[in-house]
């Protein structure tokens, strides 16, 4: 029995019948990174000893206290920062950095008894579609090696498609976990913006970023989120609202039958690829079969999404950076003769093309005399694409539509093509600008057996709709779609 | 040459907030600890750090606006005020930008015999820098205990005219600030800063081209800049130049201001909205909160109630905690212009510019001395010469004339006695006195001041003489 591909709630059970120790878990997912790890690429930093060590001391946990997340081995998307480990962004100006501190999230899921096992590979300071920007190289896609995993959560997302963790932290800011859950076959939440803290999420884009969880399924995504959700003193930007019990979460998943919504707009997106079409409008009729009631929605603003998108995540990202200035932690070149210069030379060697033309150009969004034709100007358009979700939603109670325009392209495809990279985002970005929650879950796959996923999204703090649907869809539809889900790795 | 310019200075004021912890984590901002160890991932601007607002720094913030009659949004925004420095930690200021705590305040004072009034642009809230220092062999050193320290920034519109005059604003600024206990205000340790834009023009015409000054650190270099800055614009524009918009930084040592940067290398801060915080809404309750009583409002009343000469009035309310000293030593007193003169003079003038507050004798203690006086159990000078003894000694007025023993002023009728014996043994001098050589009184109070080894009040000894010599 493999336990490395076996969902949480599984491996609870054999946890609590005594079956297996968190130790047996750690071994196999440790095996899976030992025997995979040359080619897929998953991890910056594995912590091997560090996670037996835990795994033996747990022993000594309370047993009242073991919950869902007792003994699951998991990984870190390596911008979330563990204590006195290694925190790179995927970046070369962090090499060196480790963190006097534990990220709010991460002190939870220890909290509950959980296991690191490393960190893992992104897109540097998680600016990509693809993980080919990370100074640690490219992440592979278990499903097609040749083929790029999704970006920015590339590791995370690998590692748990490929049995080198149970389930995996993220963080999505313009689609980063459900991008990569997509592409690799896996469910990806990107919860309500100001629901999991981001105390210890290394900012990208501020109003953008919120933590996610990349999962085996649908059940494990709502373990994640039950556990790790929720208020945060050290975040001002959390909501002090109540995290839902599972129990309350699928209570009625099966008889629920609630209103989803189709924008019109997704459908109508150039560049759509026909397969991803395909699994969209097949997923539509299968829902519509197992009764629920299907609604075209109109989301009109859709077509400015990517560059309001571009616009604020490069303003926030210009200053978010400024930080990394080879003063306090990290990388310092070599060979400055003044202050200007060991500027200059720390972040022009320490940064790579993505994140350099991101901060250009959120630096000169922000200049006096483009602001207002810029920023602001993105700012007002954000409120109209919050508007048309709030009227979509006094119609309807879920909206459904693709993660990707397209399918998980060859490593080096599109690395060259900033433009078209940015267009990958068009359907995850919204999500973030509203600050709505949404899940990706695999929905089909192409005829060449690539994985195509779908999302939900809902009005804010209302992940138990999507949890309940997404679930009713992954135990009753997706089986009848796909009925083998064997992965090469 | 000179009187014919008018000056125009603006003030930008920054006030380290008297609070707990720093403005946006909850590292102490005590002074004087050793270097970097009040310090955490927020304040060191660490990846992944969050700052979470103190509210105890807008509490004290919103007490100014209100003290300066400022207008308080009930909904203010941060911002970040982009630029790179070592001293930021983050490449960026947390500030207010536009959205400001409050606006369009005023602080009324006196100068020069009229009633000036400057007004108050506005206020912000905002996060100070860690402290560099240079070394000499080219090094910058950087402490981060005063990193994320809260300041209250406070603007003033160009409505200063002189440097004297900017420095008599910033000293009853400082009042007040010290009245509302929002910050010790002590500028030696940097809590209190000045920058001044100014500039000059022959009346009627148009603003002249403002330099920026910079480091005015306490009241003398506050007004010795701007007077060199107004001289050397002022020769500058009488010899054909004409003044260069630029900061200008202001050597203490050398007396001179020296240039920075010019507009042109002027930073582009790139503000924008701070993503992690959310809109500062007030709590209502600092609104309510109770002001304390204003300098000006406490020098009136002590002018009206006490009765006090408008400058011992001034003396006493300076600092809040000396009126506060004066206002508990007068209960049950009769002479309150003694005990005015007293604080104002004794004691003020034995601290030497220290505060009250370490002044060992409590008032009740003076209060209790004073008494003696009044009941003319001690006369004045005796009561100089215990006080002495008090501070000396810590012992209280009761203990000290306690221990020296026959110290207490006879009752009237014992002086009488006494009075009737010194008439009695000088026959002379009375006989002189009566035939009008009054001077001959003198002699006589000097032999009943004997008698009672120096503790009858003179004034009664004379009038108690003075009756039966006449009578």
């Amino acid at each position: 029995m493999d336990l490395s591909k076996r969902p949480i709630y599984e491996l609870h059970q054999l946890l609590q019948a005594g079956e297996i120790t968190p130790l047996d878990l750690v071994d196999a997912v440790l095996d899976k990174i030992e025997a995979q790890e040359s080619t897929l690429n998953a991890y910056i930093d594995t912590f091997a000893e560090e996670a037996r060590r835990r795994a033996v001391e747990l022993e000594d946990f309370p047993s009242e206290q073991r919950g869902y997340l007792f003994g699951i081995p998991m990984a870190v998307k390596d911008n979330i920062v563990v204590k006195g480990f290694q925190t790179t962004c995927g970046s070369r100006i962090l090499l060196g950095f480790r963190s006097p501190y534990n990220a709010t999230v991460v002190e939870r899921l220890l909290k509950h008894g959980g296991i690191i096992v490393g960190k893992t590979n992104l897109d540097e300071f998680a600016m990509g579609a693809t993980g080919e920007f990370s100074y640690f190289g490219p992440s592979r896609n278990p499903v097609d090696p040749e083929r790029v995993p999704g970006g920015s959560s590339s590791g995370s997302a690998v590692a748990v498609a490929s049995g080198e963790a149970i389930a995996a932290l993220g963080s999505d800011t313009g689609g980063s976990v459900r991008q990569p859950a997509s592409f690799t076959g896996i469910v990806g939440l990107k919860p309500t913006y100001g629901r999991v803290s981001r105390y210890g999420l290394v900012a990208f884009a501020s109003s953008l970023d919120q933590i996610g969880f990349l999962t085996r399924d649908v059940k494990d995504s709502a373990i994640l989120f039950t556990h790790l959700a929720g208020f945060d003193p050290l975040d001002s930007t959390s909501f002090d609202l109540p995290v839902p019990s599972l129990t309350e979460i699928f209570q009625d998943y099966q008889t629920d039958r609630p209103t989803i919504g189709i924008p019109r707009e997704y459908l109508e997106t150039e560049g759509l690829d026909s397969e991803v079409r395909a699994v969209t409008e097949s997923a539509i009729r299968a829902l519509e079969s197992h009764g629920f009631q299907i609604r075209w929605v109109s989301l009109p603003h859709t077509k400015y999404a990517v560059a309001t998108y571009q616009l604020i995540c490069t303003s926030e990202a210009s200053s978010n950076l400024a930080r990394y200035d080879g003063v306090r932690y990290g990388f310092r070149a070599s060979g400055y003769e003044d202050l200007q210069e060991m500027y200059t030379l720390t972040r022009d060697q320490g940064f790579g093309p993505e994140v350099k033309r991101r901060i250009l150009l959120g630096t000169f969004a922000l200049s006096a005399g483009y602001y207002d034709a810029y920023y602001l100007k993105a700012l007002k358009v954000r409120r109209l694409i919050r508007q048309d979700f709030d009227e979509a939603f006094q119609e309807v109670d879920l909206i459904l539509g693709p993660v990707s325009p397209v399918l998980p392209p060859k490593l080096g495809e599109k690395i060259e093509d900033p433009l078209a990279l940015y267009l990958m985002d068009i359907y995850t970005v919204t999500a973030n600008l509203a600050g709505l929650p949404a899940l990706s879950f695999p929905a089909g796959k192409s005829k060449t057996g690539l994985p195509i996923g779908l999302q939900f999204m809902a009005p804010p703090f209302e992940e138990s709709r999507i949890f309940r649907v997404a679930r009713f869809f992954e135990e009753y539809i997706y089986p009848a779609i796909e009925p083998s889900q064997d992965l090469p790795f | 040459m000179a009187a014919d310019y008018e000056v125009i200075i603006g003030l930008e004021i920054h006030v380290e907030l008297d609070t707990q912890t720093k403005l946006f984590c909850g590292c102490s901002r005590e002074y004087g600890r050793d270097p970097n160890t009040q310090i955490c991932p927020v304040c060191l601007g660490y990846p992944g750090a969050l700052p979470v607002l103190n509210q105890e720094a807008v509490r004290k913030a919103v007490l100014a606006a209100r003290a300066l009659g400022a207008r308080i949004h009930r909904r203010s925004y941060f911002y970040r005020k982009n630029y790179f420095y070592p001293d930021l930690p983050k490449g960026y200021q947390i500030t207010q930008y536009t959205y400001s705590l409050a606006e369009e305040g005023a602080l009324e004072f006196e100068f020069e015999g009229q009633k000036r009034r400057v007004r108050i642009e506005r206020m912000n809230l905002e996060e100070e820098a860690a402290k560099s220092f240079h070394t000499d062999d080219g090094y910058t050193l950087l402490d981060f205990n005063r990193s994320g320290i809260p300041l209250l920034e406070i603007v003033t519109y160009p409505d200063l005219r002189s440097p004297a005059e900017a420095r008599t604003f910033f000293t009853r600024l400082r009042q007040l600030l010290r009245y509302l206990r929002i910050s010790p205000c002590d500028m030696e340790k940097g809590h209190l800063r000045a920058d001044a834009n100014i500039s000059v023009r022959k009346p009627g015409e148009p603003l002249g081209t403002k330099v920026e000054l910079k480091n005015l650190n306490s009241f003398k270099a506050l007004e010795e800049g701007l007077r060199y800055e107004v001289q050397r614009q002022i020769q500058l524009l009488e010899s054909g130049g004409r003044v260069v918009q630029e900061t200008r930084l202001f050597d203490e040592d050398e007396g001179v201001t020296r240039p920075m940067r010019t507009k042109e290398e002027a930073h582009d801060y790139r503000y924008f909205p701070e993503p992690d915080l959310l809109p500062l809404d007030l709590d209502p309750k600092f609104l309510e909160e109770p002001l304390p009583e204003l300098p000006d409002a406490k020098r009136e009343r002590f002018i009206r109630d006490y009765g006090l000469r408008p400058d011992v009035a001034e003396v006493l309310t300076l600092e809040r905690e000396t009126a506060e000293y004066f206002e508990a030593l007068i209960q049950g007193l009769t002479d309150i212009e003694q005990a005015a003169h007293w604080v104002a003079n004794r004691v003020l003038g034995h601290l030497k510019g220290q505060a009250i507050t370490a002044f060992p004798i409590r008032p009740e203690g003076l209060r209790e001395l004073l008494r003696l006086v009044e009941t003319r159990k001690i006369t004045l000078n005796k009561a100089k010469d215990v006080f002495e003894k008090m501070l000396d000694t810590g012992k209280s007025a009761a203990e000290i004339i306690e221990e020296e023993g026959a110290t207490v002023i006879a009752s009237e009728d014992v002086l009488q006695t006494i009075v009737d014996e010194v008439i009695r043994e000088n026959p002379e001098l009375v006989e002189k006195y009566r035939k009008g050589k009054t001077g001959v009184i003198g002699p006589l109070i000097g032999q009943v001041m004997k008698k009672t080894k120096g503790s009858a009040d003179p004034q009664v000894v004379r009038s108690l003489l003075v009756a039966r010599l006449e009578a």
